[in-house]
């Protein structure tokens, strides 16, 4: 099919979605508000939010969360109902991400000992893609029982080599083997579109790869004594500025080395900041990439997925807010995904 | 016919009487069933005040909602389970279903079941199990010209020797490392997607080559000690243990089903209970209870009360109270029940793929059915064909789809009473008057225009069956707007017969009304469609204008819009229908095509051949264009006008 023919539709509509999502301007607004009800009030007077919350008078915190997700989980569901066939498939894999996400939350909490009977209402999925009885899930009181639960899922086979007699210590291997099943699930849609988006979603999902191992072997090393040839299993394929070649040297560089190396490419700013905050620093670093490509790629899947993507940096980037106002922090502007400028 | 009344009904029962209630009502499978709290909430439960009801009311306070029972789940998984080990199909059956029984009781007999045949499903699950590990074997094929002992190999004092398989990229990830990996990796062979493999560590490097090999996800195919040997001599110890499990398995599955057999109806009996109890549970979860009573809402078909009265008549102290559908609160949706006769049912389906009709619309199904059946008659008449369509039907209902093959029944009688109208026989003309001639016969290739014309007069005739449906529909739930000055109410049907009139005027002389008249009326008409708003709000609420509900912004704008929409699509609606006439043409043209052909072949094998080749195609090809130009006529042109289809079907829950 044509590139208009398949995109202008959701094209137009990501478009229109991008022009309401928040400004800059918006954000030092926010961060001069002292309660989380000034936050709420002007959500709902002046930004596109307020048609979810028009009705959220007197909802607690989590409730206005909740409905923010929802609200972010129906622009996702529109644009599914745009395309057809690979197309959709493609935004199937997309919100495995969240399944994803959600089982490395329990996996963290349960190394922890917290407790996780609340967590479900915390989690963020789609109804478009659930295969997981949560609250099921939620009764687990060891990653033991817990990977049990998962029993006839795809995740119980990969996951179930970790189980040990102190399995908290391998929570890395854990979410490392869960990212790579959607990265997996994901480079196996892409390759099923059209070129031109097959090309630019491989850019994309080569930058995010890129990322992910960088953080991988890095944090694997750093924090977690894992050896070289181990991480090498685990890093994944079709990164875009590292192939496996770099790759496999880049575990081998020591450390601080392997800090040069990296702070003299293409991801130097993962490692300006301090060490607690590479992960932010990495999202910072994939939020202004895609930037760069809603000017790059013109009728190309890439708007609405960069659309999506810029929509959840946004609504994580207001909870941080939200929570900054709850736990009195300092520095939540150095938090936030989005650089504020001061 | 049509769409029948539901009434609420609700009961309160004695608690320990709750499960033989539901359970009977089950059995009628005429309930719906729906979430008493809901009610509740809204303050709609109704019991009835007196003062002999008082600890019912009284009980209300403290009323919560039923858990579910999970272990019926459990149950029912572990009974599936051990009746698939044994290959037993169970069959459900509602006659066993019926007297009292209780959750409990099921539960020890499916205990008592189990273990009845534990040894059984024990050796069972043991024989498969070891078939499946001796399967795994499989690939030691690839070594077999390997003379090596492989007890020796795995029993190595200082070398740890493991046999497994990689998938392909976790391959390639291991041979691009293999200098830095402390190991022996010797590829062994490949199937499909797994690489299979040798490894040999020294025993003082296990621990970090266990992390590395679970890191590539390494899957070790563990040999039984007792096999351990030269490979060949291994894979020949493993054929013969096989085929002596398989051989063993199969005896002990004869002997459980003989065993089973004996004993089928008792099986059968339990398990349907089984099914009936977790039935009951999906309703038990709606039930609202105290310590004491519990508290029922269900939609029931109203006319069918006087059935529930034996069933609650065997339950002593229970209350029961109706409330028609219109008392019921408006935030509780009320389901809709079709029930059609005979000839319009199958016709249901092709509504509910539209839509199904909210519970106070028309049901459009009956107009739909016999409106629907003339269409296809009239764009495919051919008494021959019509009989293969019919046929069809008839032999093909008990294997695909009854509905369907209903249909095609149907439309397959419209086309043969068109067919003998077009005097058209397997597409021959002329066969059926020879045989009754005194007949009037319109031949459509004979009067093209008329044939046409036809087509579009019965068009505006469905229009105004159409126009009718919808004023009902509107002026039932009180919208005035619509149903009186709207493109779909009072108004567009007076400015469709006005714009005809103009047709008839200017076009063929026909003069019945002067065409000034018709131009004021038609202006007239517009100018209603414009302000349609705020002249009902004029009637209803005595004032011209908008009022604050309203959408003011832009109104006129659109309605203005509206107006030339109207025109345009009074005209296309009603032109439209002249494909019926087309398709009645195109139907006579096809086959002379197909007989100009046979002539050309010339001989009298062309002439069969063409005849069953251009029947054929005809029937396959034609019969499905024209199958959805009607329903295409239909959604779009007569659909579009009344029927919003925006209801919730009816489903009683039953077994």
């Amino acid at each position: 099919m044509d590139k208009v023919g398949t995109h202008a539709a959701a094209i137009a509509k990501a478009k229109a979605i991008l022009g309401r999502l928040l400004s800059d301007y918006h954000y030092k607004e926010l961060l001069k508000l002292e309660t989380n009800q000034e936050v709420i009030d002007y959500l709902k007077n002046q930004t596109h939010y307020h048609a979810v919350l028009e009705f959220a008078e007197g909802e607690s915190l989590d409730q206005i969360e909740v409905r923010i997700e929802k609200y972010f989980f129906s622009t996702y569901e529109k644009f599914y109902h745009y395309y057809v066939d690979n197309y959709r498939d493609f935004f199937k894999a997309l919100l495995f991400r969240y399944e994803v996400e959600n089982l490395k939350l329990y996996l963290r909490l349960l190394a922890r000992n917290d407790k996780i009977e609340d967590l479900e209402t915390h989690l963020i999925f789609s109804s478009l893609y659930t295969n997981l009885d949560y609250s099921e899930l939620s009764k687990a009181s060891t990653i033991t029982e817990f990977i049990e639960g998962l029993k006839d899922t795809l995740y119980y086979k990969p996951l179930k080599q970790f189980i040990e007699d102190d399995s908290s210590l391998m929570v890395f291997h854990m979410e490392m083997v869960l990212d790579k099943l959607y990265f997996d699930r994901l480079y196996q849609a892409i390759t099923k579109l059209g070129s031109y988006d097959r090309k630019i979603m491989l850019e994309l999902l080569g930058i995010n790869i890129d990322i992910l191992n960088i953080q991988w072997l890095y944090r694997g090393r750093r924090f977690f004594d894992i050896s070289s040839e181990e991480l090498f299993n685990f890093t994944l394929l079709h990164g875009r500025r590292y192939d496996d070649k770099v790759v496999r040297m880049l575990c081998y560089l020591p450390l601080d080395e392997f800090r040069a190396f990296i702070s003299s490419g293409d991801y130097k700013d993962i490692f300006s900041d301090k060490e607690y905050m590479m992960e932010r620093a990495m999202e910072r670093h994939l939020f202004y990439a895609l930037n760069d490509y809603t000017k790059k790629a013109t009728f190309s899947i890439a708007i609405p997925v960069v659309l999506l993507f810029k929509f959840e940096y946004e609504i994580r980037d207001l909870f941080t807010i939200l929570e900054g106002i709850h736990y009195r922090s300092e520095d939540v502007k150095d938090l936030l995904i989005r650089e504020i400028e001061r | 016919m049509a769409i029948k009344k539901l009434s609420m009904v609700n009961i309160v029962c004695r608690r320990n009487g709750l499960d033989e209630l539901i359970r009977d009502l089950i059995l009628i499978g005429k309930c719906e069933f729906i979430d008493t709290f809901l009610e509740i909430n809204e303050g709609e439960f109704n019991i009835g005040i007196s003062k002999e009801h008082a600890d019912e009311i009284l009980d209300m306070e403290d009323i919560v909602p039923i858990k579910e029972n999970k272990e019926i789940k459990q149950y029912t998984q572990k009974l599936e389970q051990t009746l698939k080990d044994m290959k037993y199909e169970p069959k459900i059956k509602t006659k066993y279903m019926h007297g009292e029984h209780h959750f409990e009781n099921i539960k020890k007999e499916i205990d008592q079941l189990c273990d009845d045949y534990a040894s059984q499903t024990e050796d069972i699950r043991r024989l498969t199990e070891n078939i499946q590990t001796l399967e795994e074997l499989k690939p030691l094929d690839y070594m077999k010209n390997i003379d090596v002992d492989f007890s020796k190999l795995i029993n190595l004092h200082h070398f740890t020797m493991k046999f497994g398989y990689l998938t392909r990229e976790k391959a390639r990830k291991i041979a691009q490392n293999y200098e830095n990996i402390k190991a022996i990796v010797l590829h062994v062979g490949s199937s499909e997607e797994k690489e299979f493999y040798m490894i040999l560590t020294p025993k003082s490097l296990d621990v970090e080559m266990g992390r590395i090999l679970r890191s590539t996800n390494f899957m070790e195919i563990a040999i039984p000690e007792s096999y351990l040997d030269v490979p060949s001599r291994m894979l020949e110890q493993i054929h013969e243990d096989l085929h002596a499990y398989k051989h063993q398995l199969k005896e002990v599955l004869d002997n459980a089903k003989h065993k089973l057999n004996a004993q089928s109806e008792a099986i059968d009996i339990l398990y349907s209970k089984l099914i009936m109890e977790a039935k009951m549970d999906t309703i038990r979860v709606k039930v609202g209870a105290t310590a004491n009573f519990a508290y029922l809402s269900a939609w029931v078909p109203s006319e069918k009360q006087d059935h529930f009265e034996d069933a609650f008549a065997k339950h002593p102290d229970i209350l029961v109270s109706y409330k028609t559908s219109e008392e019921v609160s408006p935030l509780i949706p009320v389901p809709t029940r079709m029930e059609n006769n005979f000839f319009f049912q199958p016709f249901e389906t092709l509504v509910n793929m539209y839509g199904t009709p909210s519970h106070n619309e028309i049901d459009p199904t009956s107009f739909m059915g016999i409106a629907y059946v003339f269409l296809f008659g009239a764009m495919f008449g051919d008494l021959g064909q019509g009989l293969i369509l019919v046929l069809a039907g008839l032999l093909l209902k008990k294997k695909v789809a009854p509905e369907f093959c209903g249909i095609l029944t149907r439309i397959g009688v419209g086309s043969m009473l068109f067919g003998v109208l077009y005097d058209s026989f397997f597409g021959y003309e002329k066969v059926i008057s020879k045989f009754l001639p005194g007949l009037y016969y319109l031949r459509p290739i004979d009067n093209i225009n008329l044939v046409l014309e036809l087509a579009i007069g019965i068009g505006i005739f469905l229009l105004y069956v159409s126009f009718v449906y919808s004023i009902i529909n509107k002026l039932r739930i009180g919208d005035i707007e619509e149903g009186v000055f709207g493109r779909n109410g009072f108004n567009g049907a007076f400015l469709m017969t006005c714009l005809i009139l103009v047709v008839l005027n200017l076009g063929f002389k026909i003069v019945i009304l002067p065409s000034f008249i018709l131009y004021i009326a038609i202006v007239i008409s517009m100018a209603l469609l414009v302000i349609k708003l705020p002249l009902t709000n004029l009637i209803l609420h005595g004032r011209f204008g908008f009022r604050l509900e309203d959408e003011s912004d832009g109104y006129y704008i659109e309605s203005g819009f509206d107006v030339l929409e109207t025109l345009l699509s009074t005209l296309s609606n009603s032109t439209s229908f002249i494909r019926v006439g087309a398709f009645a043409l195109n139907h006579v043209g096809l086959f002379i095509a197909f007989q100009t052909l046979a002539d050309m072949i010339g001989n009298t094998g062309g002439n069969i051949l063409m005849f069953f080749l251009g029947n054929a195609i005809i029937i396959g090809l034609e019969g499905l264009i024209v199958f959805i130009q009607g329903l295409r006529l239909f959604y779009y042109e007569i659909f579009s006008k009344y029927y919003s289809g925006d209801g919730v079907p009816y489903m009683p829950d039953k077994l």
